[in-house]
């Protein structure tokens, strides 16, 4: 379903039990809200879900020009006023969890929990010529030539041989996320600082992270929980950075503990 | 070698090797204030 939130139409999915409560999923950069297919089954017999595709990706508008932070926050918080949600808890997944941590910082009264996987609280200055080289990557030669890459960073080397479908499946998420969402997206995570901050959130926080995630490793989300104080980390093995997909199985324990 | 075999190697060595982990997650890793937050899991 689409509706229109701060002028562009945002599409969402919203499944599961009527009278549970409310889990939102913000999905990487790259993918949209499918790429959650896995946690679906655990999570619907008990709570509402409410899956969307970040601007810029699925079928939500994609605007040229660089987005910010905050504008995929509110975005995110648009959606939850519009179809009346008032408390939730957040799972976000690598720009996901970037996107939580604004949430959580600015909104923190709303949220019941945060699920932060995968993810980072700052790009270091050193990283920004990377994130210009592959904004320009994709200006001048579209997604086709980044798949690769993305997909050697986002799973293992044994888990892009064993299953070519889940991996299919990933790809075209990749391939279909118009040139202008990519770049929007990638120009709020370049700017992402809030490292500092996680220590005015006051919720509680559960942290994931593949232990062999190349593109956010476990540094960056020990750093993220030595800062949030009622925090509680946990690295899957065998793993890298969609580790909801990857070690599905491992993910959901995880996360269905913390959210039961 | 075959070179799918050796393809797997040299990528295995690539991906979780001293010599390179990916630019942006080695940066984080070498980021002090990360770098100071190891340990505290």
């Amino acid at each position: 379903m689409k509706i229109e939130i701060n002028g562009l139409n945002i599409n969402y999915e919203l499944s599961g039990n009527e009278d549970g409560p409310v889990v939102i999923m913000s999905h990487s950069l790259c993918t949209n809200l499918d790429m959650w297919y896995l946690q679906m089954a655990v999570l619907e017999p008990g709570f509402r879900v409410l899956r969307y595709d970040t601007r810029g990706h699925g079928h939500s508008d994609a605007p040229d020009g660089a987005y910010t932070l905050d504008q995929l926050a509110d975005d995110a918080m648009g959606l939850l006023d519009a179809l009346g949600i008032d408390r939730f808890h957040w799972v976000g997944i690598s720009m996901g969890g970037m996107i939580g941590q604004n949430v959580a910082l600015n909104h923190a009264d709303r949220l019941q929990s945060l699920v932060l996987c995968d993810t980072a609280a700052i790009m270091p200055e050193d990283v920004q010529p990377l994130w210009e080289e592959r904004i320009s990557a994709a200006k001048n030669q579209g997604m086709q030539p980044m798949v690769k890459e993305i997909l050697q960073r986002w799973f293992t080397q044994s888990f892009l041989s064993k299953y070519p479908p889940e991996v299919r499946r990933i790809t075209d998420q990749i391939l279909e996320t118009p040139v202008t969402g990519y770049i929007g997206c990638s120009e709020a995570i370049r700017r992402l600082d809030y490292l500092e901050r996680l220590s005015e959130i006051p919720i509680p926080t559960l942290i994931i992270v593949g232990e062999e995630d190349p593109g956010t490793p476990v540094e960056a989300s020990e750093a993220i929980h030595a800062r949030i104080p009622d925090s509680q980390l946990n690295i899957i093995p065998s793993a890298a950075h969609l580790c909801n997909l990857e070690q599905a199985e491992s993910f959901n324990k995880i996360l269905m503990d913390f959210l039961q | 070698m075959d070179m799918d075999i050796r393809y797997n190697i040299v990528t295995r060595i690539l991906q979780y090797g001293i010599f390179f982990k990916e630019q942006i997650g080695n940066a984080l890793t070498q980021h002090e204030p990360c770098k100071q937050s190891g340990g505290n899991s």
